[in-house]
């Protein structure tokens, strides 16, 4: 089958989603091309189906007694080995968390939204004079307010330096869990760790009481862990407009190169697709052609497309990033036998940041979630040793009430050893996949120790005194980076500050692997930033 | 199907019922028990524990006759499980 547009945009998550929303919008042809479907409405409606109430989240692959990291691992996850981008990762190696299967990576997301500062702009906490921020904070500002009002995000301006202020809606008030949290640790590392409400994109408030059951979070829904999303959110305003096309199910795996002698560099022809249900062949021709596949899809499509000749993509898969991050969990005893509040709902409703020192006395900022979790009890029985009936069930009323988990993060450092480069393994289409060279760097594991430290400090002071630290192995971040990198010159990255490709004429990139270095803040509201950003220059040169 | 029909519930609950009794929760979990044949025919650790049981049990053979001790530690956790998973465990531990 063979089609033409003008643009071409190949996934649907934070870059791909803000840019076929704004080109269709703005009139352009555009043509999506996305490996996921659009999930059911069914998948969104007020309460869970009685399939998915009556399992209790017992998937075929789940063992008893199941394990606290089995509430993390979404079905579809676990059913990816050859569906999956990456070769089957080594013990303890770079694990890709990825869905393709329901809307791209996007749906892997928590919703926080936090602008860079100027200091990251400025690349004032960078460890690497190869990754440099091109562009600064005002560059984006504009943008950042755009896609803040598009994704409906919810906070209160605090004027920090760490976390610029933008355009935010009224965020839910802290609860009671969250007021222990914050009091007890209040001034505790002093001006230098502060707590504010979440900044958080919800395509759910108060007044609409829709559940969600497919952010990947839980696999339940809930009223606070629900978020934006391209295909509930954006999609419906576009999709049935003559100058837009969805591809779904379909997965790019060639570009086409032309024109391979042109001084200005080459151009993309074809991009070649799969029908991932019927295998069947789809050929497009465009004038433009933005991949926005994620850092690990992205580099695997510019490395397979050009192959046979790798002058094409130097430096396409260097400087992979990940947040580096601690996980601790505990149940606050000083909310044990107190009345449960019946609205306090689940999730993130506090942030917290600040700096603290590494063991050579530099300071690092850090950012943290603090979390009222999700039900774990059934896993957190598990490790308990045996005790007296009546004593587990008390135990366990009481840790459903006041369990908590808190996650820190910290800057990555960028490093060219940390790669995605072709593996020899094929995936079920006869894609090459690829493989991720990674390694914790030790300035890395140094923050990691002290942030630790700094999360079990905390809960104690607010009455958690049995903390259970969750293992965050390579790529669990889910915030990866740096692998197309956004450069002043072509020495320096993959592509330019406004996201062309160096050697090409017509290709740009435009998702988590543009940026250049990443900071201890979520890059998801970045990511869309410099989408809505590239969109705006694209509909001022095409349409 | 070879199921023993156990009055007039059904022969897949009543297996269910005399599986279950295993573990303390079992009376906890009264109302799941109808979903019971379904979660455990999907599970692949657990598939295998029901249809042993499902083709073999008889009115005088109970549960722990039948299963190996790991077998039976896996049914008690599998018990438990449903117990602190289900909405009877959360009304209770969110009533003040």
């Amino acid at each position: 089958m063979a089609l033409r547009a003008k643009f071409c945009v190949i996934g649907t998550g934070a870059g791909g989603g803000i840019l076929a929303y704004r080109l269709a919008k703005a009139g352009g042809d555009v043509l999506v091309i996305n490996s996921g479907g659009i999930p059911a409405q069914s998948e969104f409606q007020n309460e869970l189906s009685p399939e998915q109430k009556g399992h209790f989240e017992i998937r075929p692959h789940t063992t008893f007694p199941v394990r606290p990291e089995m509430s993390f691992v979404h079905p579809l996850l676990a059913d990816a080995r050859s569906r999956s981008s990456m070769e089957c990762p080594r013990e303890g190696g770079f694990r890709h968390y990825q869905i393709h299967h329901v809307n791209g990576l996007q749906n892997l997301w928590n919703g926080i939204c936090l602008r860079y500062s100027e200091d990251d702009f400025a690349n004032r906490h960078s460890y690497s004079e190869d990754c440099r921020w091109p562009i600064s904070l005002g560059d984006l500002a504009d943008h950042y307010s755009e896609v803040e009002r598009l994704a409906m995000v919810v906070g209160e301006r605090n004027g920090l330096r760490q976390f610029p202020d933008g355009s935010f809606l009224t965020p839910r008030s802290a609860r009671q869990i969250d007021r222990v949290f914050i009091d007890s640790n209040a001034g505790s590392l002093g001006p230098d760790l502060f707590f504010l409400a979440n900044r958080k994109a919800v395509n759910l408030r108060p007044e609409s009481m829709q559940k969600c059951v497919a952010c990947g979070n839980c696999g339940r829904g809930c009223r606070s862990g629900s978020v934006y999303k391209f295909s509930t959110h954006l999609l419906p305003e576009i999709k049935s407009a003559a100058n837009f096309r969805l591809l779904e199910h379909t997965r790019a795996i060639k570009l086409t190169a032309a024109d391979c002698n042109n001084a200005e560099g080459f151009s993309i022809s074809h991009v070649v697709a799969i029908d991932e249900r019927t295998a069947r062949i789809v050929e497009i021709e465009a004038d433009v052609v933005i991949v926005c596949a994620g850092a690990i899809e992205s580099p695997r499509l510019l490395l397979n497309s050009f192959a046979d000749d790798r002058s094409k993509a130097e430096q396409v898969g260097e400087f992979l990033q990940d947040s580096p991050r601690v996980v601790l969990g505990t149940s606050l005893f000083r909310l044990w036998f107190r009345p449960a509040n019946e609205d306090r709902g689940y999730g993130d409703h506090i942030l917290l940041g600040g700096q603290i020192k590494d063991s050579q006395g530099k300071r690092f900022p850090f950012v943290g979630q603090f979390w009222s979790d999700f039900l774990k009890v059934p896993y957190y029985l598990a490790e308990m040793p045996r005790l007296p009936r009546f004593l587990l069930e008390t135990i366990s009323r009481q840790v459903f009430k006041t369990t908590v988990t808190l996650v820190l993060y910290s800057p990555a450092v960028p490093q060219r050893k940390n790669k995605v480069v072709l593996a020899d393994e094929v995936d079920h289409f006869g894609q090459r996949q690829v493989r991720i060279d990674y390694e914790t760097s030790e300035i890395e594991a140094d923050h990691g120790r002290r942030l630790a430290a700094l999360a079990r400090r905390m809960l104690r002071k607010a009455s958690g005194y049995i903390v259970d630290g969750v293992g965050s192995p390579p790529g669990s971040g889910i915030h990866y980076v740096g692998t197309c990198r956004m450069a002043a010159d072509p020495k320096g990255g993959v592509v330019d500050k406004d996201l062309k490709y160096f050697k090409s004429k017509n290709l740009y990139v435009c998702d988590g692997s543009v940026i250049p270095v990443l900071s201890e803040k979520h890059p998801t509201l970045t990511i869309m930033a410099l989408a809505h950003c590239l969109a705006e220059r694209l509909i001022k040169t095409y349409i | 199907m070879g199921l023993k029909v156990d009055g007039a519930i059904s022969g897949h609950d009543s297996l269910a019922r005399r599986l279950c009794r295993v573990s303390p929760y079992a009376s906890r979990i009264e109302p799941l028990i109808g979903l019971i044949p379904e979660i455990m025919e999907r599970n692949d650790q657990l598939r295998a524990l029901w249809n042993a049981w499902r083709q073999n049990a008889t009115p005088e053979l109970t549960p722990r006759q039948y299963f190996a001790r790991g077998q039976i530690k896996v049914l008690c956790d599998f018990v438990e499980y449903l117990y602190f998973a289900s909405d009877a465990f959360a009304r209770s531990a969110r009533r003040p």
